[in-house]
């Protein structure tokens, strides 16, 4: 089980590692209890500043995701994030159809595109 | 020529070897330390390769020549055994830095900038062998046992060394540090080792985004198999170092000389299954590395911006932006220092003051 880092990538390497995580508890991969390598060890790896994926860390916990104790590390909490609105969570759907409709795709497959990416998160949810 | 001699001498030939080696270690992925095209690598890498090759060889016969005819001269091969060590090993060093330089100009620098880390926290628990540990803590009580209750009927002069067949050549005072120091080495080596297994686990690994999983692996079975040759390594010396702690009592003490030929079976089987512990740990390496260039196609992996931390043709790593303190080595199985991690110098002095405490007492 690992995480992807992309240098090239727009979005800032604290939020790809929040997304990465969170993309492997939604998948079950990382379950309920399970314990995240210290942030020396994942900074090292990526060449990192340590900042950064304590960032990361922080933001996990912020949404509820992870559970980080000093001396204990970061354990994971629970699969689902804390209470969101239903508006809050549409939101950033929205903009992602935004994306493909924007890019000339014919409804059916924009439909499909879902339905892959849906299916390829719950697969290892039962 | 005495034995002594051709003992150094083979030492210095696998000295050669492995200097000769080095470079190809980690094929294109680090020719001297430094990440070449495949093509470079084999055109102008290989006439690289020849020259360097030459010059060791040719350098090597000059200072061995040198050290034969001055011992033969003055009748001794002292000189030679002193100054082949004293000489080689500094010019075979020069050779590979001179070389690294002309390979740096051909170096391959890395485009993409996607890499992978794993989640796995590695817990030294899980790298511990129960039965092994307490192997290790009977052989390391044991001797210090035996020389607690045979002490006061240690004579006065007791011996510091022995021959091959384990009989005494060397005697000194007796006294508790000339007694103990020895079982102290024992336990201060127990402890480093386990100090240093235990750093290694928290060790650097930059994965490729391709491939990841098969790179992984390989990695981790890498770091395994170190831990392994650790942990014989640590039981070996656990009987080396406890034989000859209790042959200070087998072998003054009268009625119990028959064991001093036991502890000599036991010193040379102890460094024989070491020696051939190391031999099979480098087979596997070389195994490993084989199957991470089939299967990934590359053998090192690492960041374009710490590729730049390497000095001395991937000899010392020295990277203040890089959190790690252990890191895989570049050219070599086994892995180093991040020599800008300030816990570094805990490992050295560990390393370093408590040795020379343990020996300085005894040059007195």
């Amino acid at each position: 089980m690992y995480i992807v880092v992309d240098e090239n990538d727009r979005r800032p390497i604290y939020q790809q590692v929040v997304d990465e995580i969170k993309a492997l508890i939604a998948r079950g991969e990382l379950r309920e209890g399970a314990a995240l390598p210290p942030v020396r060890q994942v900074a090292a790896d990526l060449g990192v500043n340590l900042n950064t994926i304590a960032t990361a860390y922080r933001e996990l916990q912020r949404e509820g995701l992870i559970n980080v104790r000093h001396g204990a590390g970061a354990i994971v909490a629970s699969r689902t994030t804390q209470e969101k609105s239903d508006e809050e969570l549409r939101k950033p759907l929205r903009g992602a159809l935004t994306q493909l409709v924007l890019a000339g795709l014919p409804r059916a497959q924009i439909m499909a595109i879902v339905g892959d990416e849906l299916r390829g998160l719950l697969k290892g949810n039962k | 020529m005495s034995n002594t001699f051709i003992l150094l001498f083979s030492i210095d030939l696998v000295m050669l070897a492995f200097f000769m080696y080095m470079p190809l270690m980690r094929g294109e992925d680090a020719f001297f330390g430094v990440r070449v095209s495949a093509e470079v690598y084999r055109n102008e890498g290989r006439r690289i390769l020849r020259r360097y090759w030459f010059w060791l060889l040719m350098t090597f016969i000059e200072i061995e020549v040198i050290g034969l005819v001055v011992s033969f001269y003055k009748g001794r091969t002292e000189f030679a055994e002193v100054a082949t060590r004293l000489l080689l090993m500094p010019c075979v060093m020069l050779f590979y830095v001179i070389f690294y330089k002309q390979a740096k100009k051909f170096e391959f620098v890395e485009e993409h900038g996607r890499f992978a880390s794993a989640l796995r926290t590695r817990h030294l628990l899980d790298y511990t062998s129960l039965a092994l540990e307490v192997i290790v803590v009977v052989l390391t009580i044991a001797p210090v046992l035996v020389l607690v209750y045979y002490y006061p009927q240690l004579p006065e002069r007791i011996p510091t060394h022995w021959d091959w067949r384990g009989l005494p050549d060397r005697w000194t005072q007796k006294s508790y540090f000339a007694v103990f120091s020895l079982a102290a080495t024992l336990v201060y080596v127990q402890g480093l080792l386990l100090f240093i297994k235990h750093g290694l686990l928290g060790v650097k690994m930059t994965l490729p985004a391709e491939h990841t999983e098969e790179y992984l692996k390989l990695k981790e079975e890498m770091l395994g198999q170190t831990v392994k040759l650790m942990d014989r390594t640590r039981v070996c010396l656990c009987v080396l170092l406890g034989s000859i702690t209790s042959n200070i009592a087998f072998s003054s003490i009268e009625r119990l000389h028959f064991l001093s030929s036991i502890v000599a079976v036991a010193i040379w089987a102890a460094t024989a299954v070491m020696v051939l512990g190391v031999a099979v740990a480098i087979y596997r390496f070389y195994k490993i590395d084989s199957r991470l260039k089939a299967e990934v196609g590359r053998v090192y992996v690492q960041r374009q911006s710490d590729a730049a931390h390497w000095y001395l043709g991937g000899l010392i790593y020295f990277n203040k932006e890089d959190p790690a303190l252990f890191v895989e080595k570049l050219v070599g199985w086994g892995y180093t220092f991040n020599m800008a991690n300030k816990w570094v110098y805990l490992y050295l002095a560990v390393m370093i003051i408590v040795p020379l405490l343990l020996i300085l007492p005894l040059d007195r």
